[in-house]
């Protein structure tokens, strides 16, 4: 393994965390910027047929059906038999998507989804050490 | 108990509308009303009291919107007491009384009927034919604010126009508000009553005390410039207010051919095209012939005896208010109908409700008020009555009601709802009993 590769693998956490954080970040902002708004604000409740209302009941609706915290489990849950890069990209995307989860008001498979998700990563890393 | 106001946003999902047009939903097992939200909606909701067996929350934003949430048209709405549900498509509004009337009557009242009627359906806007508007003057500006009062509340909701309210009505609020601020200040009339009838309009100012003969004669002079009827009442200490006499007089007409007079105070069904369905179907539901008699109980100003007296032998209404009473007899004598007689008795005593002669009248209308008539529910079946339909314009009381009955002997054959208020969360409920 050249010291480019081996560097680039060490940098590799800190990044993705680096990414999530400012995951978090937008995904705040979406939160309390888009929807939990004074409701003088609310297009939904000010005009029910506009077209930012109905943005808002579609994202709405993927909440609803708690599709962020179930893509997330779905994705962690197949991560974990897999080995090598393919475990490590479909570990990474189940931790985004849980996060999503989490902060959208999925947080009951979000939850599992996130946990799944870390250890299957923290295993890829212990593999590679080893 | 009641504990403060909570700052914590709390998501939640909106699973039925309540009596009040609330939106009902759980978490942590207990109830949550929330106002201005609808069936199906994800809401975010801020808790505003904490109490013993349910929460109260503020609807802060909507995180995924009912289909059926509409723009409300009128400005003052969520605001006015009056129009609870005006964010809801008419259609909707009609399914969600249906649904509520099947829950109290399956909860409540044990029971479901037979068989569902058609619900009937209104215009949405411009139907109210009949509205009292509250009054009051700011104690700071002096200006005079007239509307209807907000929810819970005794504040009132200043309004220049109501769109609800039948086109003759409809800006009258506006017009009334720059009169009212012409008077002398000593005293307001502190409701003005709205009335529209087939003939003109006509308006009944009720004070606490009789008011200066200058501001009456300010009062008479906007209502003659409209052409309209009217009169004063005072209210005092009694419950209702004392009018004066004789009433002036306006006619609508329960169905063709039949005039029926009322003063601007007098009570009749606020919404007229619904009004006529609702007689139309207490026929067909009660299905006379030429040699019945019909006892009319809460009978009014002959909404119904009048129509049922042109199909049967003979009709007796009853009603505790002896003005409506005199109004009723009026109404007979006017439309040449000979064969309904009215009587005055008090139907929430027991003897009122045992003023009545055994098996004198196989048929029986009922259309009492809020508070229903559970008395004579338990004296229906003694009486002879082999048919019934109850008229209600609250679901719950209807459906303690229909247990009474049903304990009796009675069968609950059918049951429907009528869009008699829309926007607000009253609807008229219908019930065909027969043993």
């Amino acid at each position: 393994m050249d010291t480019t590769t081996t560097a680039q693998q060490r940098r590799r956490p800190l990044m993705t965390g680096i990414a999530l954080l400012c995951w978090f970040a937008a995904l705040y902002a979406l939160r309390y910027g888009y929807f939990e708004i004074r409701p003088e604000d609310d297009p939904c409740l000010n005009a029910p047929e506009s077209l930012a209302c109905a943005v808002r009941a579609t994202l709405g609706t993927t909440i609803h059906w708690q599709v962020f915290g179930l893509g997330g489990l779905v994705a962690a849950v197949c991560a974990l038999p897999l080995r090598g890069a393919p475990r490590r990209w479909l570990a990474t995307t189940a931790l985004f998507v849980s996060a999503a989860a989490l902060v959208l008001y999925n947080a009951r498979y979000g939850a599992p989804a996130a946990a799944l998700a870390v250890v299957a990563l923290a295993s890829e890393a212990s593999i590679r050490e080893d | 108990m009641t504990q403060p106001p909570s700052s914590q946003t709390d998501i939640v999902h909106i699973e039925g509308l309540a009596h009040d047009g609330r939106g009902v939903a759980r978490r942590a097992g207990k109830t949550v009303f929330v106002g201005g939200a609808l069936p199906g909606e994800e809401v975010a909701i801020r808790t505003l009291r904490v109490r013993d067996r349910h929460d109260e929350a503020l609807l802060t934003s909507i995180i995924r919107p009912s289909p059926e949430r509409v723009t409300p048209s009128c400005q003052h709405a969520g605001a006015c007491g009056g129009c609870a549900l005006q964010h809801l498509a008419p259609s909707a509004q009609l399914a969600a009384h249906r649904q509520r009337l099947s829950d109290v009557l399956t909860r409540i009242g044990k029971v479901s009927p037979k068989r569902w009627l058609e619900p009937v359906e209104s215009t949405a806007w411009h139907y109210r034919s009949r509205a009292r508007l509250a009054v009051t003057r700011d104690p700071g500006s002096k200006a005079v604010q007239i509307g209807f009062r907000r929810e819970d509340s005794t504040i009132i909701e200043s309004i220049a126009q109501c769109p609800v309210l039948v086109p003759e009505l409809a800006s009258l609020p506006g017009a009334l508000r720059e009169v009212l601020q012409t008077l002398s200040g000593a005293s307001l009339p502190q409701e003005i009553w709205l009335s529209a009838g087939d003939d003109g309009i006509g308006m009944g100012f009720c004070s606490q005390k009789a008011l200066p003969a200058h501001d009456r004669e300010r009062l008479a002079d906007f209502a003659r410039s409209l052409g309209a009827v009217y009169g004063f009442g005072v209210q005092g200490t009694s419950q209702s207010p004392r009018w004066e006499s004789p009433a002036p007089q306006l006619h609508y007409s329960p169905e063709p051919g039949l005039s029926l007079g009322f003063a601007p105070w007098d009570f009749t069904q606020a919404n007229r095209e619904v009004n006529a369905r609702l007689v139309e179907r207490v026929i067909e539901l009660l299905a006379p012939t030429p040699a019945d008699a019909v006892l009319d109980l809460f009978s009014g100003i002959g909404n119904f005896s009048l129509p049922l007296a042109r199909r049967t032998a003979r009709v007796l209404g009853v009603e505790g208010s002896v003005q409506q009473v005199a109004t009723a007899k009026e109404n007979a004598i006017a439309n040449g109908i000979a064969n309904c007689d009215f009587r005055v008795a008090d139907l929430f005593s027991a003897e009122g409700v045992n003023g009545f002669r055994r098996n004198d009248h196989r048929l029986a209308v009922l259309d009492p008020p809020r508070a229903g008539a559970a008395l004579l529910c338990d004296r229906m079946a003694s009486l002879g009555v082999k048919r019934l339909v109850y008229v209600s314009c609250d679901a719950a009381t209807l459906a303690r009601d229909a247990q009474r009955l049903c304990s009796t002997g009675f069968k609950l054959h059918a049951a429907g709802v009528l869009h008699m208020f829309p926007h607000t969360a009253h609807a008229e409920s219908l019930a065909l009993f027969a043993r």
